[in-house]
C-alpha cells in the first residue's frame, strides 16, 4: 500500500484537488448509494489490471 | 509514441487537440487553465514525451453528494452530517489520432491512483459520463449507474483501495 503511495503522490499539491459544487441525489438513488456503501467491497479485475499497468508506467517516469 | 501522464503545465501543447466532442476540446482550449487558477478542478494530462503534445485528459475535484432529502434512518447510513464526500472525475477525454490505443483506461486507471492517493477524506468516486458510450466503458471497470442519471455513475472507495490491496498484498 505505502509503495504505490509514494509512486502516485509526485507532490502533496498535486492530491488537493479542487472543490466543486454539491451533488444532489432522487430519494431513490440515495438508498441506492447506502447500499452501495454498506456492501462489501467488489473487486473489478479489469480495472485491477489497468491500475497495474499504470503503475508500472509511472513508475518509469 | 510515449505518453507519461502528469499534472498540466503551460509547457503542454494544446493546439489541435480534437476527440470528437467540442465540449471536451473546448474546455481544454478555453476553461482547464482558467479552473485549475481558480481552483476549481485539478487537470492531467497524457503527453508526449518528446514534443509535450496532449493526447488526452482528465480533471478532478473534490465534491459532496446531499443526502438530506432521504429519510433520517436511511440517511446515518450515510452521513450524520448531510454531505457524503466525494472526489468527481468531470471530464475524461483521447485526441483522435490516440484513440484504440488504450490511453482512455490509461487515464482511468491514473485517476483512481491519483484518488486513492488523496490525503482528503472521500467514501465515493463520482464519474460524469458525457453518453451511453462512455457510460458502458465506466460500467466495465466496475462503475454502477443510478437509476435515474445513467450518466452519473459511482465507485465506492473501498473498491478502488481493494485494487491496490489486492494488487500488493498490503
Amino acid at each position: 500500500m505505502t509503495d504505490f503511495l509514494i509512486v502516485a503522490a509526485n507532490s502533496a499539491a498535486e492530491n488537493v484537488f479542487a472543490a466543486e459544487e454539491r451533488i444532489t441525489l432522487s430519494a431513490k438513488d440515495q438508498q441506492r448509494l447506502a447500499e452501495m456503501l454498506s456492501r462489501p467491497p467488489k473487486l473489478n479485475k479489469r480495472l485491477r489490471a489497468a491500475v497495474r499497468e499504470e503503475l508500472t508506467e509511472t513508475r518509469k517516469n | 509514441m510515449a505518453l507519461k501522464i502528469v499534472p498540466f503545465e503551460k509547457a503542454h501543447v494544446k493546439e489541435g487537440f480534437n476527440c470528437g466532442k467540442p465540449e471536451l476540446d473546448e474546455y481544454l482550449m478555453k476553461y482547464a487553465g482558467q479552473d485549475m487558477r481558480r481552483g476549481l478542478a485539478a487537470l492531467f494530462v497524457a503527453v508526449d514525451e518528446g514534443d509535450n503534445r496532449i493526447y488526452g485528459y482528465y480533471t478532478l475535484s473534490n465534491t459532496g453528494i446531499d443526502t438530506r432529502i432521504i429519510p433520517a434512518a436511511l440517511q446515518k447510513r450515510l452521513s450524520k452530517y448531510g454531505d457524503v464526500p466525494a472526489i468527481r472525475l468531470g471530464r475524461l477525454a483521447v485526441d483522435q489520432r490516440a484513440q484504440r490505443q488504450g490511453i482512455g483506461v490509461r487515464l482511468l486507471a491514473n485517476a483512481v491512483i491519483r484518488s486513492v492517493s488523496n490525503a482528503s477524506a472521500w467514501a465515493l468516486m463520482v464519474v460524469d459520463a458525457k453518453d451511453d458510450r462512455a457510460a458502458a466503458f465506466y460500467r466495465k471497470f466496475g462503475f454502477d449507474s443510478l437509476e435515474d442519471d445513467a450518466l452519473h455513475l459511482f465507485s465506492p472507495r473501498k473498491d478502488l483501495e481493494l485494487l491496490f490491496i489486492d494488487a500488493f498484498g498490503a
